[in-house]
């Protein structure tokens, strides 16, 4: 091993790092559209009760 | 070369005068660092150590991260459900039932990435120095939002978590539960790498380096089992390959297990129990000879404080379980328990890599004649004790 191998080692775990992120970060993405949905609903549910 | 003659020639530190190891020091200095192969080794270690470092601040930050962000939705969510109270009727219902179900989601999916992230840069960091990350194997118990989750989560009796349990098993090849113990890149890596079989001839130690020499060619060529060698063990290896696809959360493939309709009287949750399909054998009297077989061993190796309950080291798959007999209004039974981990060093105290689960069944019989009476009742709970080995 030398130098260059620990470089490249560390790059491929934060590879890694960044996707667990990025996927993590997808399903948060999809749980704020549900909110956002369910705002809109309540919005209209509100409005249809006036 | 005698002793006093190899300290005349080379004294050793405690008999030289300070003046003479101050003289060699200035003489020599930093000696060990001028050498190019130990500048080598030193740059290495320090371009490791800051490798190490920058991982382990970076897989900090990604927590962190994680956590504001699953707080911050997290809190949405309360805001919603508060504005949805008052909404009134059925329309009011549903709206609340989905926020619900989100809240649910937020939970699990913190609770699943994060602990993803901190397996990776456990097992990232095993390698090298174990320079941080004890105080993550906590991470999945973060109070900050998994209190949430257990106040929003709807409550399932026994009979419904059973049935979601056996319907889920059926459909899909795992349940809910064993599901959460799946790690991307780490379960299937392990389940490709490592034969869950136990080679009762050789010691523990001798299991283990059997199973570090199998890892790396398991990982190129995957799992190649030797018909001709195990001929009358593969059944037994395919059912412990399928225990240890659930205990990483991997459906399994064989269908080896299903859910019991009991649990024992002495477990204090609720919760399902898996079963070995086929325990007690699969026509009336292939389980006659097995309730006999089993009410035998009993009565051999049970103790005198506990006579009705006994260890038994039968297979590959349960290896060594507990079987008990006991009688409860419905007559007398039979009964085995076996809690399904993975004793090796892959496994942190917790089964970081895996998640252990419990097996528990039970069979009716006539005492007189052994005959097996099958339990066509709704009750599912046994007075027998159920205990672990």
């Amino acid at each position: 091993m030398n130098t260059e191998n620990i470089q490249k080692d560390r790059e491929a775990e934060s590879i890694v790092l960044q996707r667990l992120y990025q996927d993590f970060q997808e399903e948060m993405r999809r749980i704020e559209e549900e909110q956002q949905k369910i705002l809109l609903d309540m919005i209209n549910r509100k409005q249809d009760h006036e | 070369m005698n002793n006093f003659e190899e300290e005349l020639t080379h004294p050793s530190q405690e008999n030289r005068t300070l003046s003479e190891i101050e003289r060699e020091t200035k003489e020599h200095p930093r000696e060990k660092e001028e050498s190019p192969e130990n500048r080598r080794e030193t740059k290495m270690e320090e371009a490791f150590a800051e490798a190490q470092e920058q991982f382990g601040q970076e897989s900090e930050a990604v927590l962190q991260n994680m956590r504001s962000a699953s707080k911050s939705v997290a809190k949405t969510n309360e805001k919603l459900a508060g504005d949805a109270g008052a909404i009134p009727g059925e329309a009011g219902d549903k709206l609340r039932e989905r926020i619900r179900a989100l809240q649910e989601k937020v939970s699990q999916t913190w609770s699943r990435w994060s602990r993803d992230t901190a397996a990776f840069a456990k097992v990232a960091l095993l390698a090298g120095a174990p320079v941080f990350l004890p105080q993550y194997d906590a991470v999945e118990a973060d109070k900050s939002v998994r209190g949430y989750e257990q106040t929003d989560k709807k409550e399932e009796t026994f009979e419904e978590m059973r049935d979601r349990a056996k319907r889920e098993l059926s459909e899909q090849g795992i349940t809910s539960e064993q599901k959460n113990a799946y790690i991307p890149l780490i379960s299937k890596t392990l389940q490709r790498g490592i034969e869950p079989i136990v080679d009762f001839s050789k010691s523990d130690i001798g299991n283990i380096a059997d199973k570090v020499v199998e890892f790396v060619p398991n990982l190129v060529r995957g799992k190649k089992y030797d018909e001709s060698v195990y001929e009358s063990q593969m059944k037994e290896m395919m059912q412990s390959e399928d225990a240890f696809a659930l205990y990483l959360g991997l459906p399994q493939q064989h269908e080896t297990f299903g859910i019991s309709d009991y649990q024992p009287a002495m477990s204090k949750e609720k919760k399902y129990y898996f079963k070995l399909n086929g325990y007690f054998g699969n026509s009336p009297e292939e389980q006659k000879k097995r309730i006999h077989q089993l009410l035998f061993s009993i009565d051999m190796n049970s103790s005198p404080e506990n006579p009705n309950e006994a260890s038994l080291f039968e297979n590959h798959t349960l290896t060594n379980h507990t079987i008990s007999k006991g009688e409860d209004e419905k007559g007398h039974y039979i009964s085995y328990y076996d809690r399904w981990d993975f004793e090796y060093p892959l496994e942190g105290k917790q089964g970081f890599f895996g998640k252990p689960f419990e097996v528990y069944d039970r069979m009716y019989y006539d005492p007189k004649t052994f005959e097996p009476i099958p339990d066509k009742s709704e009750r599912s709970i046994g007075s027998d004790n159920g205990r672990g080995k």
